[in-house]
């Protein structure tokens, strides 16, 4: 295989991109839809932009899974080489996969919108009319294989249909020669468990050529089958592939470090329920951990339309914790108490990564780790992130950047976007791809468009302690941002939290819309196609 | 993805009770949020249906509603997301008489009725499980798959 750094030629590989979305699905010829569903796959692209080959696992778990997951041995549709399949104005453009699976995508074709951060990542949304979703899409390092300490975390849907969250961590040998760990669970139908153990004989199969491999075993309450594909040494996606259940996720390394209260620092946390599920989503900050407890912070929540904006929150925190008299690296939680009773989060599943990581940006060594989080509330099955908070400086927050958002829009639709913009002096301006597949958001307009967001974020009054910025009708100074497409504007009540200049979330809070999306600064788009 | 407690006969239950109860650290608990679901606290009662709304007005909770009549006064009972969506939607006109099941809550000092089960027209529907969590028609005809001849 020509395509493959350290396969090929080694002076000029073929580039390899590992891609997942999750969202929700129109096409399914079940007839219940839209439901939910996921994609993960690997796709070889070269410097011109023609798609060499790849491989993909699909997933709704309602009838449409990936052909050769049915069997015992998970097998993934593959992508067909094509011509011109990416194709990018600054970074922007297109991505058309055509593969061999007739239920996905366009009669098997899929087009994905695409906006590059940097060469290595870009965020992506599905955008050909069958399904909207968000996702990333980032450069692979192959070959690569599990092998370490690992957190995890998936969002999907359970047997029952009903929305479902699990994370953990574990810690395998090369190509799972050993497999042991814990994970906790939020299941719309069963409840919540922590500190449930992995069983003995998981069986982890070695990562073929796109850096895809399954694993089997993990026992009750977890996928049969979950397929990994392979970004990284520290970072795989995973897909559950059973045909009666959905969800995706990922693993993160955990390095060597041993982690402690003291490893959480002042951080911001973002997380959302899947598209079909209770819907909400949620950000917020945490100031000054120290020895398991949090004195202060600030968050946000919009859950199906009931809004708690910028509300206090203290709380506790415990990092490490032994199940069965067994301490797991980096296995923790955290309560959220809120000097508003109607903020609905208190309890999160806190799973510590490699401070080397970035959560958002597998490739970029910045960001200082975090965790990956599941939200262990009744009834509000929900996946995140806790990435630390290093600089709430404003003047920061300027410069190129690329931007997402998974939308939940009024009762049963969605639509997604990726864009870029500029924040110069305090005023953000972007354009973006919009799939908006079930045609609800504009009326009969165009299920995929070209949008633009506009909007002045105003710093709140101690910015400078949270990171804090507001785009709100409710503003003494009007100032929500704007989206439009086709010259119809609609307005969206947002709030942004800063993690540093690079690395910001935003979160919409409106009783008709919830979002939930990344803002990162841009680097270099210089050799893309 | 295997089921850790669902559809197992009683004494199955406790059997696995009694032998993975050493992995299991702790169940976790919360205060009850704005929309908990305590199926302790379930009431029924019956009413007219004054409105259907497919969507929301300004201010009230994502996804459908009934606006409900009593001998009391009127109701907003929110449907979610599915309600009145796919196959096993509820059937109701403005007019018919009801019976619902679910929690009443207060969210910004006005009463919301979550409902869990509709009645009308001898038609049990289904709209949210026993934790609250709204169903979707692929999830109510799973669970009418797993009570069949058991009713809701």
């Amino acid at each position: 295989m020509a395509f493959l750094a350290g396969c090929g030629s080694s002076a000029n590989p073929t580039p390899v991109y590992a891609y997942s979305v999750s969202g929700l699905e129109m096409s399914n010829p079940q007839g219940n839809g839209p439901y939910y569903y996921a994609i993960a796959g690997s796709v070889a692209i070269d410097n011109q932009g023609n798609v060499v080959g790849g491989e993909q696992d699909f997933n709704d778990g309602a009838g449409n899974t990936s052909p050769g997951d049915a069997g015992a041995t998970p097998t993934p549709d593959t992508i067909q080489a094509a011509s011109a399949a990416l194709v990018l104005t600054n970074g922007q453009g297109t991505l058309t996969l055509t593969t061999n699976n007739p239920n996905v995508g366009v009669n098997g074709v899929e087009t994905f919108g695409v906006q590059f951060v940097n060469q290595k990542h870009a965020l992506i949304v599905q955008y050909d009319g069958t399904a909207t979703s968000s996702g990333s899409l980032d450069l692979q390092t192959l070959p690569n294989q599990l092998n370490g300490s690992y957190a995890f975390a998936m969002n999907g849907m359970d047997p029952d249909y009903e929305p479902v969250a699990f994370g953990g961590v574990f810690t395998t040998g090369s190509n799972g020669s050993t497999f042991s760990g814990v994970y906790d669970e939020n299941d719309g139908d069963n409840g919540i468990s922590t500190g449930n153990l992995f069983p003995d004989g998981v069986a982890i199969s070695a990562p073929d050529s796109y850096g895809r491999g399954y694993i089997t075993g993990l026992g009750e309450g977890v996928p049969t089958s979950i397929v990994y594909y392979v970004v990284g040494a520290e970072v795989a996606r995973l897909i559950d592939v059973d045909t009666t259940d959905a969800g995706l996720g990922s693993a993160f390394g955990q390095g060597s470090t041993t982690y402690s209260n003291g490893s959480v620092t002042s951080s911001i946390f973002a997380l959302q329920s899947n598209s079909h599920g209770n819907l909400y989503a949620a950000a917020g900050q945490i100031t000054s951990p120290a020895g398991g407890v949090y004195q202060s912070g600030i968050a946000d929540e919009d859950e199906q339309g009931f809004v708690q904006g910028g509300v206090g929150i203290s709380g506790t925190y415990s990092i490490s914790n032994a199940v069965n008299e067994s301490t797991y690296n980096g296995y923790g939680n955290l309560q959220i108490s809120s000097e508003d009773e109607d903020f609905d989060i208190a309890n999160l599943g806190v799973y510590m990564t490699d401070p080397s990581l970035n959560l958002s940006d597998p490739n970029n060594s910045t960001g200082g780790g975090g965790a990956l989080l599941v939200d262990l509330d009744d009834g509000i099955p929900g996946a995140g992130i806790l990435v630390p908070q290093t600089d709430t400086t404003a003047a920061d927050f300027t410069g190129n950047y690329a931007f997402g958002a998974q939308e939940y829009w009024c009762d049963f639709c969605e639509f997604d976007v990726a864009g870029q913009g500029t924040m110069t002096a305090g005023a953000f301006s972007g354009s973006g791809l919009l799939s908006a597949p079930d045609g609800y958001v504009f009326g009969d307009g165009p299920t995929e468009s070209t949008a633009t967001l506009t909007g002045t974020p105003l710093a709140d009054s101690n910015e400078s302690t949270t990171g804090r910025y507001t785009l709100m009708t409710e503003n003494e100074t009007e100032n929500p941002l704007i989206l439009t497409v086709a010259q119809d504007p609609v307005d969206f009540d947002v709030v942004i939290y800063q993690a540093s200049g690079t690395q910001l979330f935003w979160l919409n809070e409106d009783d008709y819309s919830i979002f939930l999306g990344p803002i990162q600064q841009q680097g270099s788009l210089a050799t893309l196609p | 993805m295997k089921r850790l407690i669902a559809g197992l006969p009683m004494c199955a239950l406790v059997y696995f009770a009694l032998i993975l109860s050493p992995l299991r650290a702790e169940t976790v608990s919360k205060p009850a949020g704005p929309l908990s679901y305590d199926i302790s606290k379930e009431v029924t009662f019956n009413a007219t249906v004054s409105s259907v709304l497919a969507k929301p007005n300004r201010g009230m909770l994502m996804g459908s509603h009934l606006l409900l009549s009593t001998g009391t006064g009127s109701i907003d009972a929110s449907l979610g997301s599915f309600g009145l969506q796919g196959k096993g939607a509820v059937s109701v006109v403005a007019g018919q008489q009801v019976q619902v099941i679910g929690v009443l809550k207060s969210l910004k000092n006005k009463p919301v009725f979550l409902t869990r089960i509709v009645r009308v027209n001898g038609e049990s529907y289904a709209i949210r499980n026993q934790r609250g969590v709204v169903l979707s028609p692929e999830a109510r005809e799973r669970l009418s798959r797993k009570t069949a001849g058991g009713g809701l």
